[in-house]
């Protein structure tokens, strides 16, 4: 896993095939991939390699659930482009390896957490592709941003905290509450086995904060967060603090990402966001010195 | 600067692992491992009802403290992924240094104990069957020693060290070679792995330590009372003493463990021992190499030995599950449950 480099120019190419065609036609699955599906997947690895020797785990997972599905077209043919390419070019961290997830509603969706691989390079376009846009959710105000904490604790190991101490990033993306918590069926439903006991949200964020430093980004134009903002605003940030990042526009979530990589990474949130903006300015500034100490043998 | 210090005061099982998650809840940089090696098996509950039996790492990991591994403790890189796959699972990544003079124990180590301790028969010294002694046998010839230091330096000599382990040393030791390619490869992958998993350090840069004891004080290798059923390495004071004077410590506050009764697992005398007796105990359960754990009351010399061993320094008495047996001796920590949170001051 992680091996090879990112190739501007080929997610270029890909990107004009998909040009004008809707999200139902870029992604044409009907059902959850093989490729994607969580369940008996014991652990995704991100390694160093000779290309990638100080690689950085990434993994953004997005919300496909019914208000949402545009949202991940918008990411996979402009959005993750320009999340490479800024990463790579911008070198705010060194040798990322990218991970994506796709979230539904654990209470009611057939696929609620779709996985990809760690991918350096324009592969993880390919895997875009697999996604099953499910258009799920249901009557409840949340959906299962909590899914990908829990993967990423428990079935994700990287070489940047077990070689250096230094956690990766985790971002999940959406517009509706932050859940309260995962029951044992759910998953059992999403990973094949069942664990001791239902896990509250608080418990899984602790978990993947970890070996990840954790956001999540607020789809301000998004059907629930339209009509519920202060509502979704504060269970976030009750939950996860000043690490909840609000995005008043999601064709900027390529930028908005790149830039509270780079706020967390010691760049100031002009320097790092100056150049997309003062919307993205002011999303990423609060996250500014708020980076934990990474491995030591004492505090 | 101060240093807390763990020591099971008799036979091991006393509740080492408690009482250090308990002391890293209060604030700790570090829980250092001063002897024994992955035989150990201390457990922790979180008052959230995660539980874990500690073996290779320090009873601090669910409060994502680190571990240091001084140069007294033996690793063992095999039962280190198998304890740390088990520890990921539960969401757990523990961070793990250790010093370049550990030994390091081979599957053939391992192999050759459970063979040996298999053929003692009734005579059985109430081995673990993890290498842990084979490994220091090994390791007094310098040709087969094997260090974290050869590890991280890139472990050139290790595959002709094995070879020459599986074949002549074995021979040496029990009259057979190991012909075991595969197992040779799977090891070296392991321990390539292993160095890049674990990392350098000293006890100097250790702040705020947490000494975790193995084992026990009647266990300790010279307590010739009861030979040969003891383990290789000093359960008391003294690996602590030697660690605290290379990193400059002179504030020592030590910790003695027992449970309010006797317990001892595998092989060897228990002084006192009630067949009658009979206490529940989820991390015990019989194994082929120790059988069955067995109960006495709690014996008079108590005090006496930890005060022996404590050599002047400001100690504690901890007894633990006095839930399941009221204790019969003051001590100044008690402990009516599984969690940090059963115990009291």
């Amino acid at each position: 896993m992680g091996s090879g480099k990112f190739d501007a120019g080929a997610y270029r190419a890909y990107a004009n095939t998909t040009k004008g065609k809707s999200a139902d036609e870029v992604y044409t699955s009907r059902s959850i991939d093989k490729d994607l599906d969580p369940k008996g997947v014991k652990l995704r690895e991100s390694r160093d390699s000779t290309d990638n020797p100080n690689s950085t785990p990434i993994i953004v997972a997005i919300d496909v659930t019914g208000s949402m599905g545009m949202i991940a077209d918008a990411l996979a043919r402009k959005g993750l482009g320009t999340l490479f390419t800024e990463l790579l070019e911008g070198k705010a961290v060194s040798d990322p390896h990218v991970m994506f997830m796709a979230i539904g509603d654990a209470a009611c969706d057939q696929a609620p957490i779709q996985v990809s691989q760690f991918e350096a390079d324009n592969r993880i376009v390919e895997q875009l592709t697999k996604i099953w846009i499910e258009h799920g959710g249901g009557g409840n105000d949340s959906e299962s941003y909590n899914l990908p904490w829990y993967f990423s604790a428990r079935h994700t190991e990287h070489d940047s905290f077990v070689k250096r101490g230094k956690r990766g990033y985790l971002f999940t993306v959406g517009d509706e509450c932050a859940p309260s918590d995962l029951t044992e069926e759910q998953i059992k439903k999403c990973l094949g086995y069942k664990p001791n006991s239902s896990l509250d949200s608080a418990i899984l964020l602790r978990d993947a904060q970890r070996t990840y430093d954790v956001y999540h980004v607020v789809v301000e134009e998004g059907d629930y967060a339209r009509s519920h903002l202060d509502r979704v605003v504060k269970t976030w940030s009750d939950l996860i603090g000043q690490h909840l990042i609000r995005m008043k526009d999601h064709t900027k979530l390529a930028e908005t990402i790149v830039s509270a990589i780079a706020v967390a990474e010691g760049h100031s949130a002009e320097k790092a966001a100056g150049k997309f903006g003062l919307d993205v300015v002011s999303s990423v500034k609060h996250l500014a010195g708020g980076k934990r100490p990474q491995l030591s043998l004492g505090k | 600067m101060r240093a807390r210090i763990v020591i099971g005061a008799n036979f091991g099982d006393e509740g080492k692992g408690l009482m250090t998650d308990h002391l890293c809840a209060q604030g700790a940089g570090v829980v250092v491992r001063f002897n024994g090696g992955a035989q150990a098996g201390h457990t922790v509950v979180t008052p959230d009802g995660d539980r874990h039996i500690f073996r290779h790492f320090g009873s601090g990991t669910l409060l994502e403290i680190p571990t240091f591994l001084s140069q007294f403790f033996v690793c063992n890189p095999i039962l280190f992924f198998t304890e740390r796959d088990q520890l990921i699972a539960m969401g757990y990544h523990p961070v793990v240094f250790a010093h370049p003079e550990c030994l390091i124990t081979t599957f053939v180590d391992m192999l050759i104990n459970q063979f040996k301790e298999t053929k003692r028969g009734k005579t059985r010294h109430g081995s673990c069957g993890i290498g842990f002694h084979e490994t220091i046998i090994r390791s007094k010839i310098d040709e087969l020693k094997i260090t974290m230091g050869d590890l991280w330096n890139g472990g050139d000599h290790l595959e002709s060290q094995l070879a020459e382990i599986c074949d002549k040393y074995a021979r040496f030791r029990i009259g057979e070679k190991f012909d075991e390619p595969k197992a040779c490869e799977v090891f070296l992958d392991c321990c390539k792995h292993f160095a890049e998993c674990v990392h350098p350090a000293g006890i100097g840069q250790c702040k705020d330590p947490v000494f975790e004891g193995a084992q026990g004080l009647l266990l300790d290798q010279n307590n010739k009372e009861f030979h040969p059923h003891l383990t290789h390495s000093n359960t008391g004071m003294e690996n602590v003493e030697v660690l605290c004077a290379q990193a400059g410590i002179t504030e020592k506050e030590i910790y003695y463990v027992s449970r309010s009764y006797l317990t001892r697992h595998g092989a060897g005398p228990l002084p006192g021992e009630d067949v009658t007796l009979s206490y529940e105990d989820e991390t015990n359960h019989p194994t082929t190499f120790q059988g069955a754990i067995r109960f006495a009351p709690l014996d008079g010399g108590l005090r006496t030995r930890c005060g022996l061993d404590a050599r002047g320094n400001s100690y504690k008495l901890v007894i633990t599950h006095v839930d399941q047996c009221p204790a019969k001796l003051d001590s100044e920590i008690t402990s009516h449950g599984p969690t940090r949170n059963d115990v009291e001051e």
